[in-house]
């Protein structure tokens, strides 16, 4: 396969870039497996990726209905933060955020990784509140988020003119959280599947999960597809927005709801913002790309939905909260919208977990779950090879919902 | 635009409305297993289809209702219509 470096492009060019070798094998699909993944986005291809590593389990196949990076993965704003609420969230999310600073050179992958600051823009005092108790737990866990003025703040972000004394919701302070990061949410799939299968990892397009289907005695022993049976003792549903849908044909019912969430992006303009800029009180948030673009988020569409798109009164939603703010971005020409299905638990913090069937591991619950792509893959990993939980990973199984014992992160913050 | 049938003000736009979430079977009685409870309280219906849900005139009237409503299509029907 051969490794990318500077020698490699330089290689490379004398042969007009046509020899560069394939970043995934397409093998055929065999009868059976030691572990099938199903769902080829980044939790997925993260998690076939330390089996083999960490585990030194490759006889893995990763099912995929549509192509490698089409889900979620290749759809959210890549904000990736670790300024979470609870005890047991801020060191899960510090995990990752760590992992991800070492990914482009443990995948030997260029993911754009690009260390920003996000700043919270803070409009209500009870929003203060919140987020100065935020601050206090992530000084606790080794997350920072400082506060700073309006003047720093406007200094910091000039764009920034909206929000003045005489507006309905003045601007009183902001929170500086200086972890936070962007990179090419498509290159962490395509870094994945790259190393995983030279692992030996199989990856399987257009190879879309039916049903789960169980022996006599109820333990998990493979799943139909469109292309035939194909049998594993273990099976991790990895699917983003659609768990349901296929714990369900097992007669697994599971503690979530999907929803559709939506983003869209500008023309591209010269360099404007240099931070991640969320504003939990009107419910928006933005950050520019490398390319120029601005990258806009709102709030999730209200009542269930399995849709791709984006809805217009979200849409105008997040138009008209984003200008209170941003006054001169009036003049932007927007060029592209779309969604993603997400499943969220009532406490919106996620589930990795084994089940009541024997063999079945479910990685679901995503509100934000870009930025927990390396832990995610990373715990589900070991979950599935050793039969534990990993330590970080522990208190997110379905455990919590038999005891009642949530761990709220709903409705914190805009940014996911 | 999605409009939501409030029984009391009729068609409304939906941004009058707040989504109050799909609609629980009957609480069970108190001889139910602990497992059965925590079903009951923590697992919702997530149906690729038909959800029977509320909604709330948060913005209108006030009132509470149920419809059910397409997860795809996002086409509404009343919760005694057939959504087979
Ligand atoms: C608009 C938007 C903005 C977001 N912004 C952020 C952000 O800024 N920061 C952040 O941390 N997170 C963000 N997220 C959330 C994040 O994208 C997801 O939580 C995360 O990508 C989900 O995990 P995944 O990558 O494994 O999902 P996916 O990439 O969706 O992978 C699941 C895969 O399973 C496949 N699949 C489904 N059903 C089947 C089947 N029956 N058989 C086979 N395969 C199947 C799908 O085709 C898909 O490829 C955002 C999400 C959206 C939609
Ligand atoms: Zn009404």
């Amino acid at each position: 396969m051969g490794r990318f470096s500077a020698f490699s492009l330089a290689w490379n060019a004398l042969s007009h870039h046509q020899k560069w070798a394939r970043y995934w094998q397409n093998p055929p699909l065999a009868k059976k497996y030691d572990v099938l993944i199903i769902g080829a986005g980044g939790h997925g291809l993260a998690c076939a990726h330390y089996l083999a590593k960490n585990h030194g389990i490759n006889n893995v196949a990763v099912l995929e209905k549509g192509w490698l990076g089409g889900g979620n993965i290749a759809r959210n704003t890549v904000t990736i933060r670790s300024n979470y609420l609870r005890d047991e969230s801020i060191p899960f999310f510090v995990k990752s955020v760590s992992l991800f600073e070492r990914l482009a050179k443990e995948l030997n992958f260029n993911l754009m990784y690009s260390k920003r600051s996000m700043i919270d823009v803070v409009q209500t005092y009870s929003k203060m509140r919140e987020i100065r108790r935020r601050m206090m737990n992530g000084y606790l866990h080794g997350s920072s988020y400082t506060p700073i003025d309006v003047g720093e703040l406007r200094r910091r972000v000039p764009a920034l003119t909206g929000g003045g004394p005489d507006s309905r919701l003045p601007i009183i302070g902001a929170m500086v959280h200086k972890e936070a990061a962007v990179c090419r949410h498509d290159g962490v799939a395509w870094g994945y599947a790259r190393s995983a299968s030279e692992r030996g990892v199989e990856i399987h397009q257009q190879t879309e999960v039916k049903n789960l289907l169980r022996d006599k005695d109820g333990q998990i022993k493979g799943v139909e597809t469109n292309r035939g049976t194909v049998l594993a003792d273990k099976v991790a549903v990895v699917v983003s927005g659609h768990t349901t849908t296929i714990t369900e044909t097992a007669g697994l019912s599971l503690p979530v709801k999907s929803f559709n969430l939506a983003a869209f992006v500008s023309e591209p303009v010269k360099p404007l913002i240099d931070v991640i800029v969320n504003c939990p009180d009107l419910g928006v948030y933005l950050n520019q790309s490398d390319k120029g673009e601005l990258v806009i988020g709102g709030a999730p569409d209200a009542g269930q939905s399995f849709r791709r798109d984006m809805k217009q009164s979200v849409f105008e939603d997040a138009v008209v909260t984003m200008l209170e703010l941003f006054p001169a971005f009036r003049r932007l020409k927007l060029l592209r919208q779309w969604g993603g299905v997400l499943d969220i638990a009532h406490d919106a913090s996620p589930i990795i977990s084994a089940t009541d069937i024997s063999g079945l591991f479910v990685s679901c619950g995503w509100w934000g779950g870009f930025k927990a792509v390396p832990a995610g893959g990373y715990t589900l990993a070991h979950l599935i090879a050793t039969g534990q939980p990993h330590q970080v990973a522990a208190p997110f199984t379905l455990n919590r919902f038999r005891h009642l014992d949530f761990i709220v992160e709903s409705g914190t913050t805009t940014a996911r | 635009m999605l409009t939501l049938p409030c029984p009391f003000c009729g068609q409304r736009d939906e941004t009058e409305f707040l989504n109050a979430g799909p609609t629980k079977p009957a609480r069970p009685s108190s001889d139910v297993t602990d497992s059965e409870w925590i079903n009951w309280l923590t697992v919702p219906e997530n149906p690729v289809g038909y959800v029977e849900e509320k909604w709330w005139h948060a913005k209108g009237c006030g009132k509470f209702f149920t419809i059910k409503r397409h997860t795809v299509t996002h086409q509404i029907m009343m919760p005694e219509e057939d959504s087979a």
